[in-house]
């Protein structure tokens, strides 16, 4: 194993939860605009968080419960353990790539156990559909990481550094697209987090610390997503194209959730199913076929 | 996952007006659902008994905040009817136009709030922002943002000016430019066709049998408008379409809706046009002495219905039926074999409006009971 540790690396690490948090306060102001209204300042999940750190805790039955007080904080800390590897892998060795799709996989995991601990119905229909798509995205996103691996031809997520990938793998960057909107939540495949259907579906229970860590974990996901696409799409070079990147991907899927509305559960699925087609073509292409 | 029970509401972000529906899933779909009302009663009918015409008046245009102009305008119909009393010309053109005008406004707010509940926020963020300049158009004529209070018993509240007419030319102008493009979203967006095509469908026979009124009636090809069928103010002089549409699924009673704003604009632009000279008469205490009438107009959301009956210069008896009583019957039979994502499509597609709607309930012994009118019939008459 090789720790790579350079001056960049421990400043993103560190600084990655205010820059995720920006990130949030970016978008909401970004989809302000779009809707036509001025929108809270960029500042704003800075000062929610804060609200929600300094809040009690309400005393409900499912408090009882100790996996609902633990999961928030193990969420957070398996979604914070994805920044090891992403945008520049710290942690590297041959085949670490097997441990970076286990760490999200098991983030999405406890995302599912602390809905079902939190003992509302609203909680226990979330995580079922968190668990019904997961089968399906989970699946997609190891795929496609696979795909980039054989591409490039190496060992580690440390070599995987070329520029415009995706171009010359179409399918699999449209797959991975597909899987970011899902574990975004963003429309129009937030089906998850229906908030008109299933009020804030695992949330809704949660109050106070937990749900600041939540709150966390969840912008901390989305950022992730946006520096994984930066990085496999674009490679890292330069910090500031890198960020340039980023915004403009933010500003992509802002855009998005702006213009759509949402699938319904049954709909989704098809759909992820068909991704999940795309997906293996495009590793049967890059093994057997030479085009 | 088997038989889980979940509430909707009385709060829930998918209902704008409190109601409990209790819903038992099997897995992803509904088996079974009961609709509980009675968080929105305000006793309205009982309130009405036994006060004077002018005061009834009042109560009545605070009954709902969205339909604030139908219900007014239904009491004043039932009550001129009574003194067999025909307005000036010019009182029926001002009435006409603000009727159209609180439709455009409830159209429009139901259309954002129907996209918002599949999540197209931007929509709704819009939808308000057009629904603004209405209301803007509505506080200048009326001088309030809702609960108008336009309708007097023989007259209007105030004349508009010349300046008025103009504003509302220019904002109404500003809303019909903005229309076609939502026309065309609607119609177009996958997602939409996707969500809404074929969701909670009512037939034809379903819509006559459960005696439906309205846009919602309409949408299932039933010619049904009291503007058209029993002609009130000054709808008999105006021009415009009767909109229907023939699929009865919630795009369906989408369109009819969007449609009906349309017509509604035309509407007021032949008001404006057309507006009689002359002087708006003055507001003067009434004295009734006997007299029972029904009153009927077409509210946004279908057939509104007042019976007053006057006794000893007093309101003995008011029954009030709005069109939400007609198509809450419906919903649950709509909802069977459905998934759960389509609970508060369905339910926004009908468009409920609780505040009108709700009536009676007896409190006794600390048990709240529901009556539906057969109950109450049964028990009290």
């Amino acid at each position: 194993m090789i720790l790579d540790v350079s001056m960049f690396n421990v400043i993103l690490l560190i600084f990655v939860i205010p820059i995720s948090l920006l990130f949030e306060g970016l978008r909401r102001k970004l989809m302000a605009r779009l809707q036509n209204r001025i929108g809270p300042p960029i500042w704003q999940p800075f000062y929610d968080i804060m609200k929600l750190l300094e809040k009690g805790e309400s005393n409900s039955k499912a408090s009882e419960n100790i996996f609902f007080r633990i999961t928030p904080l193990l969420y957070l800390i398996t979604t914070f353990a994805l920044f090891l590897f992403v945008p520049f892998p710290i942690i590297s060795f041959p085949l670490d790539f097997i441990l970076f799709v286990y760490i999200l996989i098991l983030s999405g995991a406890l995302y599912i156990l602390s809905g079902f601990a939190s003992n509302s119905p609203y909680g226990s229909i979330g995580s079922m559909r968190e668990i019904i798509l997961m089968v399906c995205y989970e699946i997609i996103f190891a795929i496609v990481i696979i795909t980039f691996i054989l591409y490039t031809n190496i060992e580690s997520l440390m070599g995987l550094n070329q520029t415009l990938l995706f171009l010359k793998l179409p399918l699999a960057s449209l797959c991975l697209f597909v899987v970011a909107l899902v574990e975004m939540r963003i429309t129009p495949l937030d089906t998850v987090e229906a908030q008109t259907e299933i009020m804030g579906s695992v949330e809704t229970e949660y109050s106070g610390k937990d749900l600041a860590l939540l709150e966390i974990s969840k912008d901390l996901k989305f950022t992730f997503f946006i520096f994984l696409i930066a990085t496999l799409f674009f490679g890292f070079e330069n910090v500031l194209i890198f960020s340039l990147i980023s915004l403009v991907l933010l500003f992509i899927f802002t855009f998005l959730q702006a213009t759509t509305c949402r699938y319904r559960l049954d709909q989704t699925f098809n759909l992820l199913i068909f991704v999940l087609l795309l997906a293996v073509i495009e590793l049967l292409r890059i093994n057997y076929f030479a085009w | 996952m088997h038989d889980l029970k979940i509430p909707i509401g009385p709060q829930h972000p998918a209902i704008d007006e409190p109601s409990c529906l209790r819903v038992s899933l099997d897995g992803n779909t509904i088996i079974d659902s009961d609709l509980r009302f009675g968080y929105a009663h305000k006793g309205i009918e009982k309130l009405l008994e036994g006060k004077r015409i002018e005061q009834g008046l009042h109560i009545v245009d605070h009954i709902c905040g969205i339909c604030s102009v139908a219900h007014p305008s239904c009491y004043v119909r039932a009550v001129e009817k009574i003194l067999n009393y025909e307005p000036p010309e010019r009182v029926k053109y001002l009435r006409t136009l603000v009727s159209e005008l609180g439709r455009i406004q409830s159209h429009l707010f139901w259309t954002g709030f129907m996209l918002h509940e599949i999540g197209f926020e931007t929509m709704l963020a819009y939808f308000l922002r057009d629904r603004e300049h209405i209301l803007e158009v509505l506080e200048r004529i009326t001088g309030s943002r809702s609960h108008f209070a336009y309708h007097k018993i023989r007259t209007v509240r105030n004349d508009i000016s010349e300046e008025d007419e103009k504003l509302t030319l220019k904002k109404i102008k500003e809303v019909e430019k903005q229309i076609p493009v939502y026309m065309k979203t609607i119609r177009k967006d996958a997602v939409i066709k996707a969500r809404m095509k074929d969701v909670g469908t009512i037939t034809r026979l379903d819509a006559e049998n459960y005696s439906l009124v309205g846009p919602i009636a309409r949408a299932s090809g039933i010619r049904i408008d009291i503007r058209k069928d029993d002609p009130y103010e000054a709808y008999d002089q105006v021009d415009f379409e009767l909109i229907m549409e023939w699929d009865g699924d919630a795009l369906a009673r989408m369109l009819v809706r969007m449609r009906e704003v349309i017509e509604s604009i035309k509407i007021v632009k032949q008001v404006l046009k057309n507006l009689p000279k002359g002087k708006v008469p003055r507001s003067v205490p009434l004295i009734l002495e006997e007299g029972m009438e029904v009153g009927r107009v077409e509210a946004p959301r279908g057939e509104n219905f007042h019976l007053i009956k006057i006794r000893n210069r007093k309101i003995d008896r008011m029954r009030i039926r709005p069109p939400t009583f007609n198509f809450m019957s419906i919903f649950t039979k709509l909802l069977e074999g459905r998934k759960i994502g389509d609970i508060p499509v369905i339910l926004a597609s009908l468009d409920p409006c609780y505040a009108c709607m709700e009536r009676i309930i007896v409190i006794k012994d600390g048990k709240k009971e529901v009556l539906t009118e057969d109950d109450f019939r049964c028990k009290y008459v």
